[in-house]
């Protein structure tokens, strides 16, 4: 069959074939003049109250931040003022994470697995002494578990001083979780999404929320 | 009698060393086997362990009531009960969902040790940590187990109703600082199939008391 046809498909060949290649170097053109394969570094998208984000590991609604003013226990006691900021999360993994605590310096966030480790960075920010304070509600009873396929509610709270006024919103840099293997450790398990930059490992910032302070005690 | 004496002047200019080994009965048979050895390593690949699998500590298997060893330290799975809340000395914790109480037993062989929170792993294979809303000092882990004497306590859990069928209960020693591969645990199936997870569930008790008196 190839030979008698060899005549009509001699002189076709050398078409296709530069045909081919102009069309390949075209899209790698065109690739490369819109930036390559790398992924478009894009400003985070912001989100605000009520809000869902998926984070991998959770899925989580920004219900709202709010000033919570807790009465004194005892008259000794004065009551206390706090900004909390509360979110729904669900746990979306296979097994109970504990809440753990915001980085206390965005450059360490990388290296934790925990919901409240995905909060990169809450500005403004507070002094030391006034938290972050994290728990979760259970039936208004405290826990620091998140367990599987479970929504619970996580607060996130700062004390406010005396005279201090609250801010009028709070904006939050989230991040995500991967269930991967480690760095160095072959072993698979869910870790902040993240990339190595200049030596230190730094948290893909997946949304930054705005959340507005409800603020009942100012009105 | 002809074929061996037409075979050597056709053989040797073909296949060089390897007259007379090529005989048609043989090849099929090196096929068969070849074929046999490449199926049994795909087949082998099948049982290929994960890095997690690796790491996984050695499971001890057994049923309620029964004493399961696991070398170190033996446990029996007594009964369990579910409660819409638990009553403490200080508070009572509700729930949307069950507390679940599983009351256990548990003997060590050589040393004394603590047993660490257990963890029930649902039918689905998702782990729930036991709760932490009940303080770890009312539960079995807060009490040495010892050589040869036996001693009894609760675990609480809490758990949506659903994740009870198929639900086991896995033991193990309270995690440590220092890295040891193949740690003992004990799985006791609680034997739950759907229907008698939900008569379980369908009557909690109100509320279970851990107030010593």
């Amino acid at each position: 069959m190839t030979e008698p046809s060899g005549g009509h498909d001699g002189p076709r060949r050398p078409v296709v074939v530069p045909a081919l290649a102009l069309v390949a170097v075209t899209i790698i053109g065109v690739t490369a003049l819109l930036g390559g394969l790398e992924e478009a570094s894009e400003a985070p998208p912001q989100l605000t109250s009520g809000a869902v984000l998926d984070q991998g590991l959770y899925s989580t609604r920004f219900v709202e931040s709010r000033v919570r003013v807790q009465p004194a226990e005892s008259t000794f006691a004065e009551e206390k003022r706090f900004l909390e900021l509360v979110f729904d999360v669900t746990n979306l993994g296979d097994e109970t994470t504990p809440i753990g605590l915001p980085p206390s310096e965005p450059k360490l966030a990388a290296t934790s697995s925990f919901f409240a480790g995905s909060l990169v960075k809450i500005a403004p920010t507070f002094p030391e002494d006034a938290g972050p304070f994290v728990f979760a509600l259970n039936k208004d009873d405290e826990t620091r578990q998140l367990h599987p396929g479970v929504t619970t509610k996580v607060i996130v709270r700062y004390e406010l001083k005396d005279t201090e006024q609250p801010p009028e919103k709070v904006t939050l840099d989230v991040a995500a979780f991967e269930y991967e293997a480690g760095f160095q450790d072959p072993t698979e398990r869910w870790s902040m999404i993240s990339e190595e930059v200049g030596g230190e490992l730094v948290p893909e910032i997946k949304a930054r929320v705005t959340l507005p302070v409800r603020d009942g005690t100012r009105a | 009698m002809t074929a061996t004496e037409e075979r050597p002047p056709a053989v040797p200019a073909r296949r060089g060393r390897r007259t007379g080994r090529g005989s048609g009965g043989s090849r099929l048979l090196n096929g068969a086997i070849g074929l046999l050895l490449v199926g049994g390593a795909i087949g082998l690949q099948t049982l290929y362990l994960s890095e997690n699998d690796y790491t996984a500590p050695l499971t001890y298997v057994g049923d309620k009531g029964a004493n399961v060893d696991a070398g170190r330290f033996t446990v029996r799975l007594n009964s369990f009960a579910v409660a819409k809340a638990i009553q403490s000395s200080s508070k009572t914790m509700a729930t949307d969902n069950l507390f679940l109480i599983v009351n256990a037993s548990a003997k060590s062989s050589l040393k004394p040790y603590h047993l660490g929170q257990p963890v029930l792993l649902t039918g689905d294979d998702r782990r729930f940590a036991a709760t932490d809303r009940v303080d770890s000092g009312s539960t079995l882990a807060a009490a040495w187990v010892q050589p040869d004497i036996w001693v009894s306590g609760a675990f609480f859990f809490e758990v949506p109703a659903s994740v009870l069928p198929g639900a086991r209960v896995v033991f193990g020693l309270p995690p440590s600082a220092l890295v040891e591969p193949y740690r003992p645990e004990v799985e006791i199936d609680l034997g739950l199939d759907e229907e008698g997870a939900r008569k379980l569930a369908a009557q909690p008790q109100d509320v279970y008391s851990i107030v010593k008196k």
